[in-house]
């Protein structure tokens, strides 16, 4: 199921990657080829945890997504429920219309 | 440091802007005219310093800039290398590439700025505006006191679950 969802999202134009990991750092499922699962994964959780943090202090709303470039790499962050994806974007790739599209997917 | 963050939160759609050492600790904020110039609560300074964490233990090179969307606002954040992170609180329909122009040339200064001030080992010390003779810094604003500037600047993005 998760598994599947993977994969769904990995379809997304303009994505690269995708890394699905349960809020303790746990990758549930990837469509990963070179990155590290784990590490993906672990951005994404940390990300999407400090992110939520730092909405509840600044009174911003609740987190709807985030990016992260880290080397000539972009990540994109959404929060689910219980677990965080982890996208990984193309060169060029627009992380408003991924997001969009993302969610979609994730229903 | 004052003067490089009033010059980035003049920009449009531009909130607040604050720099954190790589520890977590508040050095310098800026909010815009306008707006309270109370400091971000202190659990900011601590989930921004673990954002920069978290990216940096990835193993990969160079970590680039964080840009959080919320359904209020966005929070952007620039790693100032390794010394720590320039963090703007914006609203959510601002013009990352026109506050880029001023934040990323702010950040090399910042950045430059924040290592001589490390290697003076003025970090070390407290309160960097109480030791240059100045104001010391107000009282950390409440979730009250942010929710009424956020829904005075914010354009106020409606919620997707208002738009469905």
């Amino acid at each position: 199921m998760i598994q599947e969802l993977a994969t769904k999202l990995s379809k997304i134009d303009g994505v690269d990657g995708v890394v699905i990991a349960a809020r303790d750092g746990i990758v549930l499922a990837h469509e990963l080829n070179d990155a590290s699962p784990d590490k993906e994964g672990a951005v994404a959780v940390f990300v999407g945890n400090a992110a939520s943090q730092a909405s509840e202090s600044l009174a911003l709303g609740p987190f709807d997504w985030g990016t992260v470039t880290i080397g000539n790499e972009v990540v994109l962050v959404m929060e689910q429920p219980d677990y965080y994806v982890g996208l990984l974007l193309a060169d060029r790739a627009s992380p408003a219309i991924v997001a969009s599209s993302a969610r979609e997917a994730l229903g | 440091m004052r003067n490089i963050l009033m010059d980035i939160s003049a920009v449009n759609g531009v909130i607040g802007a604050f720099v954190v050492s790589d520890g977590g600790k508040l050095l310098e904020h800026v909010m815009s005219p306008g707006v309270s110039q109370a400091s971000p609560p202190q659990a900011v300074m601590e989930a921004v310093a673990k954002i920069v964490a978290a990216a940096k233990t990835n193993g990969k090179s160079k970590m680039g800039d964080i840009d959080l969307m919320y359904d209020g606002g966005r929070l952007i954040l620039k790693p100032l290398g390794t010394e720590g992170c320039l963090c703007l609180v914006c609203i959510a329909q601002i013009n990352v590439a026109l506050l880029n122009v001023t934040a990323n040339l702010a950040a090399r200064k910042l950045e430059q700025m924040i290592a001589e001030m490390k290697a003076a080992g003025a970090l070390l010390q407290t309160q960097p505006r109480e030791q240059a003779g100045t104001k010391a810094a107000p009282e950390p604003m409440t979730k009250t006191e942010m929710l009424a500037v956020l829904s005075r600047t914010s354009t106020g993005r409606s919620s997707r679950k208002d738009a469905q």
